[in-house]
C-alpha cells in the first residue's frame, strides 16, 4: 500500500492505478469492510487549485477540494445557488461535512445493501460485480450491478446543469456531470478495484440568473446522518426553463424533464405531483433497501410537492 | 479467575462461572468497570466463559470483544404477536381483557419465559374478567433477550391502542375512560395479591394536559386541506423490582473518624445514575453531605449481594438495603456511645447525639465518629442491611403526543411528546428527568424505524450497524416535556419508586393514538416506517 501526497496539479502520480483521496470518508467504510482492496492513494487536499469557490466569467467554480461544510456555509452559494448550499448541508453529519469534500461526493461509490458489509456477511453468498464476481443479487438476472448512487450535491448540481473538468492519462477533459457519474457508474459497477483512475478538479455551474430560484429536499428517516432515500434539485424561475433532478433512484441522478415542463406551465401542484410520480415510475430503477418497503419508497415521488412553492 | 465484565448481573455472573469452571464462589472475582448502557443485553452471559476458557488454556489475560455486528445480533428486544380483545359495558367500565401474547424467542431462550410472564403482571385497570395466554415461540430469528420494558413494552402497545379505539367508539375522553378504570390505592391489580401502596396517575395525567394546553395555546390544531394534527395519550405502569420476587440487595456502610463513610453496594451502575442515587440515600439518611460518601458498586470480592441491575430495581431494593445499612449503623453508634458513657442516656435526634444523666453533652455526628473510633472504649462502626422485596410498589406514567399527518405525502411528524410520572419521592431529580427523556428516545424509535430485518437471500441480518438500524438521534426528537408529580410511597427509601423502564413503555402507544386519530388509519403494528413516511422534527430544506 502507498500513499503520494499531491501538493500541485502538475506533481507526478507515481501509481499506475491511483485512488485520489480528498477526505476519504467514502472509502474508509468500503476498505474496512475489505470491500475494496485499494492499494495506491494520492491525496489531495493540499493542491491549491482544487481549492476555489468563485464566480467568474459567467460561471461559478467549484474546486474538488471544496470540503462540504465549505459550501453549505457559502453565502455566495446560499444567496445565488440555494440548492446547491442546501444539498452539501444535508449530506451526512457535521463531523463528515468537515472533512469531506465535493469531489469525492460526486465520485462516491454506489451502494447496496449486499455489500456494503462486513466480509463475513458476504462471505455467505457468491460474490456480485462490485466485488469481483458476476451477479447481481439484487436483481439476479441483471446483466450489470444495479447499486444506487445517493450523492446529494450531484442531483443539486445536475439541477444546475453543471460541467465537471478531470484528468484522465495525463490531459484534461470537461464535460457535462450527468455524463461522467453515468460513466463511474458503469465503471464502478464492476469489481471495485477497476474504478475509474480520473482525478476530478472543478465543477462549473453556468452562473444564476436574476428571478431564478432553487432549492433542494431529501427524504432520509433521520435528519443527522442517514443517506438519502430520495433527493429532489428544483431550479425555475428566471429565463431559463425549469430543471428538475432527482437522486437515490437510480444508478445515477435523473433528471425529470417532463415534470419541469408541468412546473414551468400553468398545472396545479397535484397535477405536477401526478406527473412527477408518473415520470419516476419510468425513470426509477428500484432495488431492496434496508427497512424500508417498496411502496412507502414508491410514495416519497411525492413529496416533490417540497419544493414546489418555489414556483410561486 | 478474575474477569472484568460490564455486566447487569455481577453476581450472577460470578454464579454460573463457579459451577461451569467447578470453583468456589469466592475463587470467581467478577469486575464491573465504569462502562455504562446494557438496557438487558448485559443481563446474561455473553462471551465471558469462552474467554476464561480461553484464559485457563492459555495462561494469559484474554479480551474478548463483539463486532459491532455481533453485539447487534447477540441479543435483541422480543418481537411479539400479540391477540388481545377488551370490553366494557355501556358505561365504559371494563369487563374484558383477553391476550395470547407470543414472544419471538429465536432459537433458543434466555429470557423470554419470564419476559412473557412479567407482562401479565402489569395491567392497571380494574378488569374482572381477565385472561392471559403466554406462549415463548421458537423461530430461526435472532435470539430475543432482556431490553427495557421486558414485556410490558409489547403488551402495553396493544392495550393502550385498543383502550383508546374503546373510548372513541364509547364516545369517552380518551384520559376519564383511562382514570375511570385505573386501580386506586389499596385496590390490587388483575390477578395480584398485593394491594398498591401509592398511585398518583391522576396527578400526572392533569399535569400532562396542563402542558398540552399550553402547547396548544401557543401552536392550535391544524386541520386543512394538507395537515391535520392530533394528540395521542397512554397510560402505564411498571414494576420497582423484579416481577418474579426475587430481588435481594445488601448494603454495608464504613464509617470514618471525620464522618466521611465508605458504602458498598452490589448494584452496576449501567449509566442510570444508582451509584449517585445509592450515595444521595446513604448522606441524607446520615445528615453528611454527598461528597463524605465514596462508593464502591459491582465488585463480588468486596461488594454485598446484589440479586442485579434489572426490572428496575436498585432504586427500591438496592436503596432500601442503604437506607437500612445507615438505619443500622445509627443503632451501632448509639449502642457504642451508651458503652462510652456508661450509665448515661443516648438518644439520637436529627444526625445529633444527646448523652444526659452522669453528663450532658450534645455531639455532632462527626464528633460521635471520633469518639466511636478513638475512645478506650470504641470500636469500629460499620452498618449493614439486606432487603429482599416480596412486592414492589408500581411506578405510574401517563404520555401524550402531538403528531401530524401530511395527507398528500402519507407522511407523519411528531411534533411535541410530554410525559409525567409518579416515581414516589425522586431521590435525584436530574437524573429522573435523564430518564424519562432517554426512556422517550428509545420509545420513539421503536415506534418509527427500529426493526431487527433478515435478509432473506442471504440469511443474515442487514440491520446491524447504526446506519441501518435507526435510532433516533437528537436532531430527530420532538420537543420533550418531562414531569414528575408529588408522591410518596410508603414502602420506598424515602418515598422513591423506579422510574427507568417505565420511562419507555407508554411512549410507542401514545404515538400510535396520535397518529390515528390524524390520519384516520387504524394501527396494529410497528415500526410506523412500514405505513408512513416519516417526516423529520427539524427541516433544513427549503428556505
Amino acid at each position: 500500500m502507498s500513499g503520494q501526497v499531491l501538493e500541485s496539479l502538475h506533481d507526478v502520480v507515481s501509481a499506475e492505478h491511483p485512488t485520489y483521496i480528498g477526505g476519504g470518508t467514502d472509502i474508509m467504510p468500503l476498505l474496512k469492510n475489505e470491500v475494496r482492496d485499494d492499494k495506491d492513494f494520492v491525496f489531495l487536499k493540499k493542491i491549491p487549485e482544487l481549492h476555489v469557490l468563485e464566480e467568474k466569467d459567467g460561471e461559478l467554480i467549484i474546486g474538488a477540494a471544496m470540503t462540504l461544510t465549505e459550501l453549505a456555509e457559502s453565502a455566495l452559494l446560499n444567496s445565488r445557488y440555494a440548492a446547491i448550499a442546501q444539498a452539501a448541508s444535508l449530506t451526512a453529519s457535521p463531523q463528515i461535512r468537515n472533512i469531506a469534500t465535493v469531489g469525492g461526493n460526486i465520485m462516491q461509490d454506489r451502494r447496496c445493501i449486499y455489500f456494503n458489509q462486513p466480509h463475513l456477511w458476504r462471505s455467505g453468498l457468491p460474490y456480485c460485480f462490485k466485488t469481483g464476481g458476476s451477479i447481481c443479487h439484487q436483481i439476479p438476472n441483471s446483466p450489470v450491478c444495479r447499486a444506487i448512487y445517493y450523492s446529494d450535491v450531484a442531483t443539486a448540481l445536475i439541477a444546475y446543469e453543471a460541467e465537471v473538468e478531470y484528468i484522465e492519462d495525463g490531459e484534461t477533459h470537461r464535460t457535462d456531470l450527468k455524463s461522467l457519474i453515468e460513466r463511474h457508474s458503469v465503471a464502478n459497477g464492476l469489481a471495485c478495484h477497476e474504478h475509474l483512475p480520473i482525478l476530478v478538479t472543478r465543477f462549473f455551474v453556468p452562473a444564476a440568473e436574476e428571478g431564478e430560484r432553487s432549492g433542494f429536499y431529501k427524504y432520509a428517516m433521520r435528519t443527522t446522518i442517514d443517506f438519502p432515500i430520495i433527493n429532489f434539485a428544483l431550479r425555475c424561475g428566471g429565463n431559463r426553463p425549469a430543471r428538475l433532478a432527482a437522486g437515490a433512484l437510480a444508478p445515477h441522478p435523473v433528471v425529470m424533464a417532463e415534470t419541469a415542463a408541468k412546473i414551468d406551465s400553468d398545472a396545479t401542484d397535484d397535477e405536477v405531483i401526478a406527473q412527477a410520480e408518473d415520470e419516476l415510475r419510468k425513470l426509477a430503477m428500484p432495488i431492496k433497501e434496508a427497512c424500508m418497503t417498496p411502496a412507502v419508497k414508491r410514495s416519497l415521488y411525492r413529496h416533490v410537492a417540497m419544493l414546489l412553492n418555489l414556483r410561486k | 479467575m478474575t474477569i472484568y465484565s460490564c455486566s447487569q448481573t455481577v453476581f450472577q455472573e460470578r454464579r454460573i462461572l463457579a459451577e461451569l469452571f467447578d470453583l468456589k464462589e469466592v475463587d470467581v472475582h467478577i469486575i464491573k468497570p465504569l462502562v455504562g448502557a446494557g438496557f438487558g443485553a448485559r443481563q446474561q452471559l455473553h462471551a465471558q466463559h469462552a474467554a476464561a476458557l480461553i484464559s485457563r488454556k492459555i495462561k494469559r489475560p484474554v479480551k474478548l470483544l463483539y463486532s459491532r455486528e455481533e453485539d447487534f445480533y447477540s441479543v435483541v428486544r422480543h418481537a411479539s404477536d400479540v391477540d388481545l380483545r377488551i370490553g366494557a359495558d355501556k358505561n365504559g367500565k371494563l369487563q374484558l381483557f383477553d391476550t395470547t401474547f407470543r414472544l419471538n424467542a429465536g432459537p433458543y431462550t434466555t429470557h423470554t419465559p419470564t419476559v412473557v410472564a412479567a407482562a401479565a403482571r402489569k395491567l392497571q385497570y380494574n378488569v374482572p374478567n381477565y385472561s392471559f395466554i403466554g406462549l415463548s415461540v421458537f423461530t430461526n430469528h435472532v435470539t430475543g433477550g432482556a431490553f427495557r420494558g421486558y414485556g410490558n413494552t409489547q403488551l402495553t402497545f396493544g392495550r393502550e391502542i385498543l383502550m383508546d379505539r374503546l373510548a372513541q367508539k364509547l364516545d369517552m375522553d380518551p384520559v376519564e375512560f383511562r382514570l375511570m378504570n385505573h386501580v386506586q390505592v389499596g385496590e390490587c391489580f388483575p390477578c395480584a395479591s398485593i394491594p398498591v401502596s401509592s398511585n398518583g396517575i391522576e396527578d400526572c395525567a392533569r399535569r400532562c394536559q396542563q402542558i398540552q394546553k399550553e402547547i396548544d395555546e401557543k401552536e392550535p390544531l391544524i386541520d386543512d386541506e394538507n395537515i391535520r394534527q392530533a394528540w395521542g395519550i397512554s397510560f402505564s405502569c411498571h414494576g420497582s423490582g423484579p416481577s418474579s420476587k426475587e430481588g435481594l440487595s445488601g448494603a454495608v456502610v464504613m464509617l470514618n473518624a471525620d464522618a466521611s463513610v465508605h458504602l458498598l453496594v452490589g448494584s452496576a451502575d449501567i449509566g442510570q445514575g444508582s451509584e449517585t442515587m445509592e450515595s444521595q440515600i446513604a448522606a441524607e439518611c446520615l445528615g453528611i453531605p454527598l461528597s463524605s460518601v465514596q462508593i464502591t458498586a459491582a465488585d463480588t470480592g468486596l461488594t454485598p449481594y446484589n440479586t442485579g441491575t434489572f426490572g428496575s430495581s436498585q432504586t427500591f431494593i438496592c436503596g432500601n438495603a442503604v437506607k437500612l445499612a445507615c438505619d443500622d449503623l445509627k443503632k451501632k453508634m448509639v449502642e457504642q456511645l451508651k458503652v462510652i458513657y456508661d450509665g448515661c442516656t443516648v438518644k439520637e435526634k436529627d444526625h445529633r447525639y444527646y448523652i444526659s444523666g452522669g453528663e450532658e453533652l450534645e455531639l455532632s455526628f462527626e464528633d460521635a465518629a471520633r469518639k466511636i473510633l478513638f475512645a478506650p472504649k470504641g470500636s469500629v462502626p460499620i452498618g449493614a442491611g439486606t432487603y429482599k422485596a416480596a412486592a414492589c410498589p408500581n411506578p405510574f406514567s401517563v404520555c401524550f403526543v402531538k403528531a401530524e399527518y401530511h395527507k398528500k405525502l402519507n407522511a407523519i411528524r411528531l411534533m411535541d411528546i410530554i410525559e409525567v410520572v409518579d416515581v414516589g419521592t425522586p431521590i435525584n431529580r436530574l437524573t429522573v428527568a435523564g430518564q424519562l427523556e432517554g426512556g422517550i428516545a428509545q420509545g420513539v424509535g421503536y415506534a418509527l424505524y427500529e426493526r431487527m430485518e433478515i435478509n432473506p437471500r442471504s440469511r443474515r441480518t442487514l440491520s446491524t450497524d447504526f446506519l441501518h438500524y435507526r435510532i433516533p438521534q437528537m436532531g430527530d426528537m420532538p420537543r420533550t416535556y418531562v414531569d414528575m408529580v408529588n408522591s410518596h410511597d410508603p414502602y420506598g427509601p424515602h418515598g422513591a419508586k423506579s422510574v427507568g423502564e417505565l420511562a419507555t413503555v407508554p411512549v410507542a402507544p401514545a404515538i400510535v393514538n396520535a397518529v390515528r386519530r390524524a390520519s384516520g388509519i387504524e394501527i396494529n403494528s410497528l415500526p410506523l416506517c412500514d405505513k408512513f413516511a416519516i417526516l423529520p422534527t427539524e427541516r433544513g430544506n427549503v428556505k
